[in-house]
């Protein structure tokens, strides 16, 4: 049972307005930016820190276990304003060359309108979590401080105010913790219910401790880390936190409270659950991907709606197992509580323990957000992409289902891949279908870098369809555009990073604090702090280059009943007038269906894709090793928008195929086939990336439900599958799929000995399933 | 000899233990007036037509090499003793309002397809089952089918209603680790109404059943359907013809369902199904109890 107070709780972040705002960040940045605005750059990020940490209001709320909020207000007109035109003053009259030299990434307009220029970062990483509980911010202070005191960097400003920047932020971060342990203190005073005075005074004492030294219990190891991400997310804006293994590194505090009776295992599990809590309390209401939501354009906050992940599970070493009893717990914490956030990868490998598995697949069949990866393809492909055997059994993911290597590295790198769109080079001479005039002379412009988002239009290797008399003269071709586009992207992105490094030397952003490496460097992770950089290439449109490659080479080399020049005009004609045609190609076998004719080209974009990135590691041009993953994001639609047709049959401009998933619709055979089709894919090449999987409630009910999608699960796992992720449809869903059946084609539903398509089903029928899922 | 197969199901799993596919055999000898799948009673190939999704645009008349279909703005006709069966009108229309229900199988091609999932049989226990239709009318087909699933090492079963010569089960008994037997009715007269045959057949297989030394593992299924079979007066001779069966290892009662009213209004050769009401639930909590008292395996529904 979630403790009363905490179901409160998310119950009125449900209800909690959405122009409610921290605004106390926005006046005391713009107080501290007055005080210390003439030091430089490391120096007053450093203070300005300190300043919002040291003024901004403690709030200790009745009967929580764990401390540490922000004060919210409603902001008037005129303060909306104020805040709006603080950070407009500097991004609106910028020009883009400064913007580059501000930032090298990406970024969106409501992403810009909240952050200031000068005290911002990107967040998408992991801090050295286990460190810091293990030694404690006093450790830190020493740290930075005894280089400074060593004089080791003496003639380096640039380093020296980076360290002392640091010390700022850590003494900033400290004094923060002091004054929870103050007003703790003072509010016990006050107190008159004794359980409440104890519980004050617990705090106090505890608060006290985590002020400079480690942690020393459970409930301090996660009450340190609380601070730590509330003055990282809420006030610096560092979003989307991999919080790591936590079940490895808090298991020491927890079995000492154990053995020390200080703790039971259901406190432990109050404890997971505060902390859940905490972190799903500052998350922006609404969604940050669609641009359109109002609650997105009005926020002023710094937060994102981005979960943080933590990571449970997964192998050790070659062979021993993480899985331990706060691996149960994390995942139970979960499954009670459905929140957004926090989001659970929990790291399959051979032979895991059944029960744990069996209590993965229950939360994930009840709709929590729990996903699974494979330990034994993703080991392997880390591996391929230079990381180092003693760090990749510590790999986790951040926000994107992008993969890192904890506290090694910095953070969000990346950059998508079009895949299908060197499909339509190759087949139109090196040409687009749609907007050639667009076409940029030389390389992409300074914003399609910015964003990340390079899909063209742009041109591919000029070529001759007469060339072409087989599948693998196309797929060579295929391979020298695919080729020549992701060399195109690497050029652009080195460039602005060149930039961006020269930018950020003697700079420093809150992360820099928290990472292995750069306090020793005494520089920041951009500017080589860190001992990993890397870009991950996150290859999209997936089944609509595999579809069409697939539908050439049945139509043209197999069938042989159109040739290449045909299929080219009908698809520059968006098929029209090419009925028969069209009708044909859409027929034809696709991705997801556990057809081979198909599924072979899921491995050949992969390897061809994988290829082109190891070729590329291997003539290394700058710091960064590149990544692949099979990942749209959400930008499959914005993608497709700018594709002419495609030789699947899709029509110009329609969405591309969605993350691993097979086309809207295209698999018809079930679960087993689809997943037999992913398993096609060479994952221990591919190093992260979501499959989606849609399940009726039916399918999976009751106890033999349960263990036959652990099965499911696990047999897909030993098949080479590498990431999954569940949603089982009911009621809700039901009703919206009735209503749009187009987006709901592949929900397939079993009714005793048989099953059927929802939306295929008349409405009689669905109707009455539709009435048994009110009932039972 | 080929096999004529309406369906593939995978990732099936009601239709015996751990993660299944399920195989449907066209062709019934029974007409249940709840019949799930109208469409698998012809033993011989169909087509589905959805009348609300055409849109009488007379692509598929174009392409039928027999002329057997006429199209024009408010009719779609079709003359189905010309019909081949081809599929060509199927692929030919735009707007997927045509089916063909059945295709052609021999018993290497089926399995090879039914192998493809082995390894989630293999994880979960599951396996391979066979339903129809009357999966047992396909009696050599089937056969030879369960062999090479044997031979494979794979799980199978049997789903059938029993309402065949004793011959044709005997057959495939040695090849069969399951058999799913629904039990629709005591009642003869309504037996003969709901069902289309009397029920003797199917006790006298029973009986014979009941006496193997050797027997696979059965399953019993009970669909229940408000007014037509579920007059909780007829328990005690059900109980009668369940008690001391040693292979009998679980009773499931089933809630009727609508699904096969809307498929049987797209068929365009079968008949319309009537809306038939599933029983209350203190019905179905009555079977329950009454059973589970008489020591039979029933599974909580
Ligand atoms: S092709 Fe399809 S939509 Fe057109 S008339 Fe035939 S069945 Fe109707
Ligand atoms: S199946 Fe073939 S023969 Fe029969 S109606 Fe369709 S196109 Fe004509």
């Amino acid at each position: 049972m979630i403790p009363n107070y905490i179901q409160k709780s998310m119950k009125a972040w449900f209800e909690k307005n959405p122009r409610a705002t921290f605004y106390e960040r926005i006046d005391l940045f713009q107080e501290g930016w007055k005080l210390f605005g003439s030091e430089s750059y490391a120096r007053r990020y450093g203070k300005v820190l300190s300043h919002m940490l040291n003024n901004m209001s403690v709030v200790i709320r009745d009967e929580e276990l764990l401390v540490g909020a922000v004060k919210e207000i409603i902001p008037s007109k005129e303060q909306r304003a104020f805040a709006e035109n603080l950070v407009e003053e500097r991004w609106g009259t910028a020009t883009e060359e400064q913007k580059q030299e501000w930032i090298s990434f990406y970024y969106s307009p409501g992403w810009i309108k909240r952050r200031h220029p000068d005290f911002f970062t990107f967040g998408h990483l992991a801090f050295n979590w286990d460190t810091l509980i293990e030694k404690g911010l006093g450790w830190y202070i020493g740290k930075a401080q005894g280089i400074l005191d060593a004089g080791t960097y003496k003639e380096d400003e640039d380093r020296i105010s980076f360290l002392e920047g640091a010390v700022a932020g850590y003494e900033g971060i400290s004094r923060f913790i002091a004054r929870y342990a103050e007003e703790a203190a003072r509010l016990a005073g006050e107190a008159t219910l004794p359980e409440e005075k104890a519980r004050l005074t617990e705090i106090a004492a505890l608060c006290e401790r985590i002020t400079l030294g480690p942690a020393g219990s459970l409930r301090e190891a996660l009450q340190l880390i609380w601070f730590i991400t509330l003055a990282s997310q809420k006030v610096a804006g560092c979003g989307v936190f991999c919080f790591s293994r936590m079940d490895q590194y808090l298991l020491p505090f927890y079995e000492k409270d154990l053995a020390d009776g200080k703790l039971t295992r259901e406190e432990a599990l109050y404890l997971i659950e505060d902390f859940y809590n905490k972190n799903n309390d500052i998350m922006d209401p609404g969604d940050h991907m669609s641009q359109e939501d109002d609650k997105v354009i009005n926020n002023l906050e710094v937060t994102y709606d981005d979960p943080n992940y933590i990571i449970l599970g997964g192998l050790l070493d070659k062979e021993t197992s993480g899985v331990n009893d706060l691996s149960f717990l994390f995942v139970q914490a979960a499954h009670e509580m459905g929140l957004r956030n926090p989001w659970l990868v929990i790291r399959y490998h051979d032979g895991i323990d059944n029960e744990f598995w069996k209590a993965v697949a229950d939360s994930m069949r009840s709709n929590s957000s729990v996903t699974i990866y494979n330990d034994d393809t993703m080991i392997p492909a880390l591996l391929k992409y230079e990381v180092e055997e003693e760090d990749v059994y510590e790999y986790g993911f951040f926000g994107c289902n992008d993969p890192l290597i904890p506290c090694e590295e910095g953070g969000l790198r990346q950059m998508w891949v079009t895949l299908p769109w060197p499909v339509e080079l190759a087949i139109n001479g090196g040409q687009p279908f749609m907007n050639p005039q667009d076409i940029p002379e030389g390389n992409f412009t300074l914003k399609d870098r910015l964003i990340g988002l390079m899909y063209g239009p742009f041109k591919g290797v000029e070529s001759s369809l007469t060339d072409i008399k087989s599948m693998d003269d196309f797929l060579e071709l295929y391979r020298a555009n695919l080729s020549l586009l992701m060399r195109q992207y690497r050029e652009g992105m080195e460039q602005d990073y060149q930039v961006e490094k020269k930018c950020s030397r003697g700079k420093i952003r809150i992360e820099d604090l928290f990472l292995n490496g750069t306090i020793d460097a005494a520089e920041c992770w951009i500017t080589g702090g860190v001992k990993y950089h890397k870009i991950i290439m996150q290859g999209s449109g997936f089944s609509t280059a595999v579809d069409s490659l697939a539908a050439i080479n049945k139509a043209v080399f197999v069938d042989k009943r159109y040739t290449l020049s045909e299929l080219r005009d009908a698809m520059a004609a968006n098929y029209e007038g090419y009925e028969e045609l069209h009708s044909y190609v859409k027929s034809l076998p696709k991705y997801g269906n556990d057809d081979r004719e198909a599924d072979q080209f899921a491995a050949k974009v992969t390897d061809i894709f994988c290829d082109v990135m190891e070729e590329m590691n291997r003539e290394r041009k700058g710091l960064y090793t590149y990544m692949p993953t099979i990942s749209t994001d959400r930008d499959f639609t914005m993608q497709g928008s700018k594709m002419g047709a495609s030789a699947d049959g899709r029509l110009a401009g329609e969405a591309v195929g969605e993350n691993q998933s097979p086309a809207a619709g295209a698999d018809q055979n079930g679960i087993t086939a689809l997943l037999n089709s992913a398993s096609a894919i060479p994952f221990d090449r591919i190093t992260g990336g979501p499959l989606n999987v849609m399940l009726h409630p039916s399918t999976v009910e009751n106890e033999e439900g349960l263990e036959k999608l652990a099965s499911l699960f696990r047999a897909f796992m030993k098949k080479g599958g590498m990431q999954l992720q569940l949603n089982v449809v009911g009621h809700d869903e039901l009703i919206k799929a009735q209503q749009n059946p187009d987006q709901y084609k592949t929900l397939c539903v079993r009714v005793t000995g048989y099953s059927a398509y929802f939306v295929q089903m008349g409405k009689v029928a669905q109707d009455e399933m539709i009435h048994r899922t009110v009932n039972f | 000899m080929n096999g004529l197969i309406f369906n593939l199901q995978r990732f099936s799993t009601k239709d015996g233990p751990g993660i299944r596919s399920t195989a449907f055999l066209k062709g019934c000898n029974l007409n249940c007036l709840w019949c799930h799948n109208p469409e698998s009673i012809n033993g011989h190939k169909e087509l589905k037509y959805i009348e609300s999704a055409c849109v009488h645009c007379g692509a598929c008349a174009s392409a039928c090499p027999q002329n057997c279909l006429v199209v024009d703005e408010t009719s779609w006709h079709w003359e189905e003793h010309s019909c081949i069966f081809c599929g060509d009108c199927v692929q030919a229309c735009p707007h997927d309002a045509l089916g063909l229900w059945g295709e052609d199988y021999t018993p290497r091609q089926l399995t090879d397809e039914l192998l493809k999932d082995r390894e989630y049989y293999g994880d979960s226990g599951g396996g391979v089952t066979f339903s129809g239709g009357e999966a047992l009318l396909q009696n050599e087909f089937l056969f030879e089918c369960l062999s090479l699933l044997k031979d494979a090492g794979i799980h199978t079963a049997v789903d059938t209603a029993l309402s065949v010569e004793w011959p044709l089960i005997e057959k495939v008994l040695p090849v069969t680790d399951l058999f799913l037997i629904d039990v629709k009715g005591m009642d003869t007269e309504a037996h003969l109404k709901n069902i289309g045959v009397e029920p003797q057949l199917i006790r006298e297989n029973i009986g014979r059943m009941k006496t193997l030394a050797e027997s696979p593992e059965v399953h019993v299924r009970i669909p229940l359907v408000k007014g037509l079979n579920d007059d909780p007066a007829l328990i005690p001779e059900m109980i009668k013809l369940l008690r001391g069966w040693k292979a009998l290892k679980r009773v499931e009662l089933l809630s009727y369902h609508s699904l096969g009213v809307d498929k049987s209004a797209q068929l365009v050769a079968g008949g319309e199904q009537e809306l038939l009401e599933a029983p209350d639930r203190e019905i179905m909590d009555e079977f329950f109890l009454k059973l589970t008292a008489a020591e039979l395996p029933v599974a909580k529904h």
